[in-house]
């Protein structure tokens, strides 16, 4: 029921990012990354998307449910080309795939969903539209509507709001809270630590290693200092 | 103006290079709008180059066989193709830099090969093709290629476009791991089955025009991957049958008159097709400035 690290060190063939992670987040959670610049949040997510192999440690992932066992990732930079010649409608669509295959054709249901989706962050109006005319903040809720279709259990989002303006920022954090209300798990690196305000838990990464806590536990400005020494760190919520 | 078409009923080599070329045209079509979307058309326009090592040696070597030829273009063109990225790679060159090395090599040796033969092969032949002088043996290679690409590519096309689109996606979309890599190959594997087939018509230089210049028009025509496709076929169908009645009213060289009717199909739909045209474009800003004022 919960995302378990078991002493996870991260980094690249070469270089250690970070080691000794350590925890337990319980699903149905929403988790601000917080961190400086190269303190290894991305690293972390791309980790445990399966982009790049932990250099030592294990994690795992036990979905509540079976259909939540998948791992949705976004990264800071999509892949998604520019120019790509899709609908807003086709791009959400793309979400059925681990599920659908090679052959298989959406049902009713999966039609629905994607209506759903769209419906959700605020896009059904402009679902037959090219995404390349999208705006960045429209094109990142397109994305997001994508991953809900993906319907997985665990979501992990790169820095989800850096190139969003504030109106499409609100209805991000609506989508993300609905996830959540789902029973979902949302792991989102944040560097902005206004935005960070908005998720329950924050999980501030830095040299000493990871800390797991409630936002509610300490003033904000105490984020910007240095925090205590503890290695293997997150505790479990 | 039916007279105009008469050649194609009139004649026999007419009807067989209009039957290769539409079915090149429709081997073509797919893979050339994969190659566009995926913005290696330069890659493929080398790949095309380097099978004429290949098939300069074989034709030396058998004095001509149509299906050694076709071997031996196959050989050095996969060859390329397989070792210029990873060497490109290695070298630390740019992917473009490696691939201009490797084909202006195997063009270079390509041309030596042919002419060790003391005149015994048709280097002209071999560069720009002979789409009139299409055998059984190279017609047959033109309609499996056809077939099989069609077949092949709707076995794949889903995960084939979103590697296209989004590769990170298709990595980490919790789908089968196996589906990228094996699109990727399946979609490779039938490009260099393909530029082998469409090698007799065109010949080394211009092989890959019959798969690209269609899907390059077809951007003008279509804003889905599906209607995009079916207007490359459309378009690179039409640009065969001119170019085959160019060249055979004005007497022109076969190959070039295809290639340089599909170039006008290209120019013509950038003109005025229907999708981001220069007319499209035009008439969008126009009636945006109509709404301003």
């Amino acid at each position: 029921m919960s995302l378990i690290l078991n002493d996870l060190a991260i980094g690249y063939r070469n270089k250690l990012v970070m080691a000794g992670i350590g925890g337990t987040i319980n699903s149905g959670n929403a988790v601000a990354l917080i961190g400086q610049n190269g303190a290894g949040k991305s690293t972390l997510l791309r980790t445990l998307a399966g982009e790049q192999s932990p250099v030592s440690g294990t994690f795992v992932w036990d979905a509540p449910v079976k259909r939540h066992r998948s791992i949705a990732w976004l990264s800071q930079s999509p892949s998604l080309r520019p120019d790509a010649p899709l609908t807003v409608r086709a791009l959400a669509a793309m979400g059925l795939w681990a599920r659908i295959g090679l052959f298989g054709k959406p049902c009713r249901h999966d039609q629905d969903k994607i209506d759903q989706a769209l419906d959700m962050v605020g896009l059904s109006d402009l679902e037959n539209q090219q995404v390349s005319t999208l705006s960045g903040g429209q094109l990142q809720r397109a994305l997001f509507a994508r991953l809900t279709v993906q319907d997985c259990g665990l979501i992990l989002l790169d820095e989800p709001f850096s190139a969003v303006d504030t109106a499409s920022q609100a209805k991000l954090l609506e989508v993300i809270q609905h996830w959540v209300g789902e029973g979902r798990t949302v792991i989102a690196a944040i560097h902005d630590l206004d935005c960070a305000r908005h998720f329950p838990l924050w999980w501030e990464l830095s040299k000493f290693g990871a800390i797991l806590r409630r936002s509610d536990d300490k003033p904000l400005s105490s984020l910007t200092q240095p925090l205590r020494a503890v290695s293997g760190v997150a505790q479990s919520t | 103006m039916v007279g105009v078409f008469a050649p194609f009923f009139d004649y026999e080599f007419m009807t067989r290079a209009a039957l290769g070329g539409v079915a090149l045209a429709l081997a073509g079509a797919p893979l050339g709008v994969f190659l566009v979307m995926r913005r290696m058309s330069l890659v493929g326009d080398a790949v095309g180059h380097a099978v004429l090592p290949g098939a300069a040696a074989a034709a030396l070597l058998s004095g001509g066989s149509t299906l050694l030829t076709t071997l031996g273009a196959a050989l050095t063109g996969t060859m390329v193709f397989m070792t210029a990225g990873p060497a490109s790679r290695a070298l630390r060159l740019p992917e473009d830099a490696g691939f201009a090395v490797f084909y202006l090599a195997a063009l270079a040796i390509g041309v030596m090969i042919a002419s060790m033969g003391g005149g015994v092969i048709d280097l002209d032949k071999l560069l720009f093709g002979a789409a009139l002088a299409i055998d059984n043996t190279a017609l047959a290679l033109a309609c499996t290629a056809a077939i099989v690409t069609s077949i092949g590519m709707a076995l794949v096309y889903r995960p084939l476009l979103i590697d296209t689109l989004d590769p990170q996606f298709l990595r980490a979309s919790g789908g089968a791991k196996w589906a990228g890599p094996v699109a990727q190959s399946v979609f490779f594997g039938l490009l260099a089955l393909t530029t082998v087939a469409s090698f007799h018509a065109l010949g080394a230089l211009m092989s890959i025009g019959l798969t690209i210049l269609p899907a390059i028009a077809a951007r003008f025509w279509a804003k889905s991957v599906p209607l995009m496709i079916l207007s490359a076929a459309v378009l690179g169908i039409i640009g065969v049958l001119s170019g085959l009645l160019v060249s055979f009213h004005l007497a022109a060289p076969v190959g070039a008159a295809i290639v340089s009717c599909l170039v006008g199909l290209v120019l013509a739909s950038s003109l005025v097709g229907p999708n981001q045209s220069l007319l499209t474009r035009s008439l969008g800003k126009a009636s945006l400035a109509n709404r301003a004022s």
